[in-house]
């Protein structure tokens, strides 16, 4: 049976060799949906995960030394070569390990910041209670919205705030929250592609995608590859919602200088450096909606996917 | 902007040339990533100086534990021989063949090798005994079985003796830089008793 470290090592392991694999694929195909490349990575955050524990239940021969003369790679061979009395796999893993905490602490810590400064802007008595009817103007706007993006109108709640907060909550009643701030700030176009963003966000369960990524960051804290590809993924419904919000509205310039009015407003300096990859993701997504990159689903349909799925798995049986 | 993208993937056959392409890159992305991962697994075995393929231990009894046997091993055991043995590798194959390395004390050098199978008769690969130039073969017994009893000569002028017999089953060389009486003698007391 395979102790906790030989599947934690197959775990990174996996995870780089399906990010190699799927990364080609994007690039080659190419995929240039990010709804279909966030379907891809998302296969690539899930295989690492399923598959040794699913090899070693299945095919426990697979832990017997004769497979490992068999395998294309052994983690075990590894091991056997130390430095300092330390096995090299477990060095590798450990120093992964490190990277992919520090990930992760990094992100929790920029998170963690924003709801204190929200929280902060929002008072003592949290969102929610300081939320306010939205108004005939905000709601009539997102109702309107909901209607041509085909999505059934979320509950909207105006929130007493100069902060720059426009985001959408909720898994099982998606609820769009607007502080006061935004909607004063930003021009009637530029609302309106903003919130047709978050729309699209609901359309998609995109808190619920949200979640699930989360999820598999935490459970995959180890692997610095999955951390880095959760962002990716996490950046691919953020550059769908932008897509579909500018083809909706067909002002994709509008939407761009909201993005940009909402993250001057939320003031990202005290953020420090963390606040510098944020603005850098943000650029980039507004010099997507500039060259007007395609929102539609493209082809990375079930078969596409049982295909990537049941190659890297056949490929990943052979290493252990 | 969307319809441009759909005119680009759609292409002339649709859904199955997508398909199509996809399997192709999917197995070419895989070749590679099977093409390199089977070159970072030969980079332990170089790194330590072993054969491809040949498993080093670091103890007899880990050996022992992987063939799921106990070893044969002589229990004549000069003084002049180091204990525990300088090298314990293993070798591919359903016979799992191993050698077991034991170094002369005062030489330093390798003196006496016990190469055999865990089970069955199949010949040892030469990778756990390389051959040399054979100088003279002769046939004799050990313990009332057949043996070959083989001089050779290593390019460096070195010369040592192997003997090949079969016992309990399994195949079993003895190589040793020394006279034959001695490697007889070896032979003789080979037994599952650690010496």
């Amino acid at each position: 049976m395979a102790s906790a470290t030989e599947l934690a090592a197959q775990a990174v392991l996996y995870g780089i060799v399906s990010a190699v694999v799927v990364e080609t694929l994007i690039r080659r195909l190419p995929v240039p949906a990010p709804g279909d490349r966030f379907r891809y990575r998302l296969c690539t955050l899930i295989l690492p995960l399923a598959l040794p524990p699913l090899f070693a239940a299945l095919a426990p021969m697979r832990a017997t030394e004769a497979f490992a003369d068999l395998a294309l790679f052994s983690t075990s061979r590894w091991q056997r070569l130390a430095v300092a009395g330390v096995g090299v796999r477990d060095l590798g893993l450990a120093t992964l390990g490190v990277l992919g905490a520090a990930l992760v602490l990094r992100d929790l810590w920029r998170d963690a910041l924003h709801w204190w400064r929200d929280r902060r802007a929002l008072g003592p008595r949290g969102a929610h209670r300081g939320a306010a009817d939205p108004g005939p103007v905000l709601q009539s706007e997102v109702e309107g919205l909901a209607r041509r993006m085909g999505v059934v109108t979320p509950r909207v709640l105006l929130l007493d705030t100069e902060a720059a907060i426009l985001h959408c909550r909720g898994v099982r009643r998606p609820t769009v929250m607007v502080a006061r701030g935004v909607a004063e700030r930003l021009a009637p176009d530029q609302l309106r592609g903003a919130l047709a963003h978050e729309l699209a966000h609901v359309a998609h369960h995109d808190v619920l995608r949200g979640w699930l990524l989360a999820l598999l960051r935490a459970v995959q804290w180890f692997n610095p590859v999955a951390q880095v590809v959760a962002r990716r993924a996490a950046l691919e419904v953020e550059w769908r919602a932008d897509a579909e919000a500018a083809a909706v509205t067909a002002q994709p310039l509008a939407l761009a200088r909201a993005l940009l009015t909402c993250i001057r407003g939320r003031d990202t300096e005290f953020l420090g450096l963390l606040g510098r990859g944020r603005v850098a993701a943000l650029e980039q997504r507004c010099r997507r909606l500039l060259d007007g990159v395609p929102a539609r689903q493209g082809r990375a349909d079930a078969w596409s996917l049982a295909i990537v799925g049941a190659g890297l798995s056949v490929l990943l049986f052979f290493v252990v | 902007m969307a319809t441009g993208h759909a005119a680009a993937t759609t292409g002339p056959f649709g859904a199955v040339g997508h398909h199509a392409r996809l399997v192709g890159l999917v197995v070419m992305s895989l070749a590679l990533a099977a093409a390199v991962l089977r070159t970072l697994d030969t980079v332990p075995s170089w790194l330590r100086g072993e054969p491809r393929g040949l498993r080093r231990y670091d103890r007899l009894e880990d050996l022992e534990r992987a063939v799921h046997t106990r070893l044969l091993l002589p229990a004549y055991f000069p003084e002049r021989l180091e204990y525990p043995p300088v090298r314990i590798l293993l070798a591919p194959g359903g016979a799992q063949p191993s050698a077991v390395a034991f170094r002369d004390r005062m030489r330093g050098t390798e003196r006496l090798v016990v190469c055999q199978n865990a089970r069955g008769d199949a010949p040892l690969p030469d990778r756990l005994l390389p051959p040399g130039l054979v100088l003279q073969r002769v046939a004799t017994d050990v313990n009332g079985a057949q043996a070959v009893l083989t001089r050779m000569r290593a390019p460096d002028t070195r010369e040592w003796t192997d003997l090949v017999w079969v016992q309990q089953g399994r195949r079993v060389a003895l190589r040793l830089h020394g006279d034959d009486a001695e490697l007889m003698r070896f032979a003789r007391s080979l037994t599952r008793v650690r010496p």
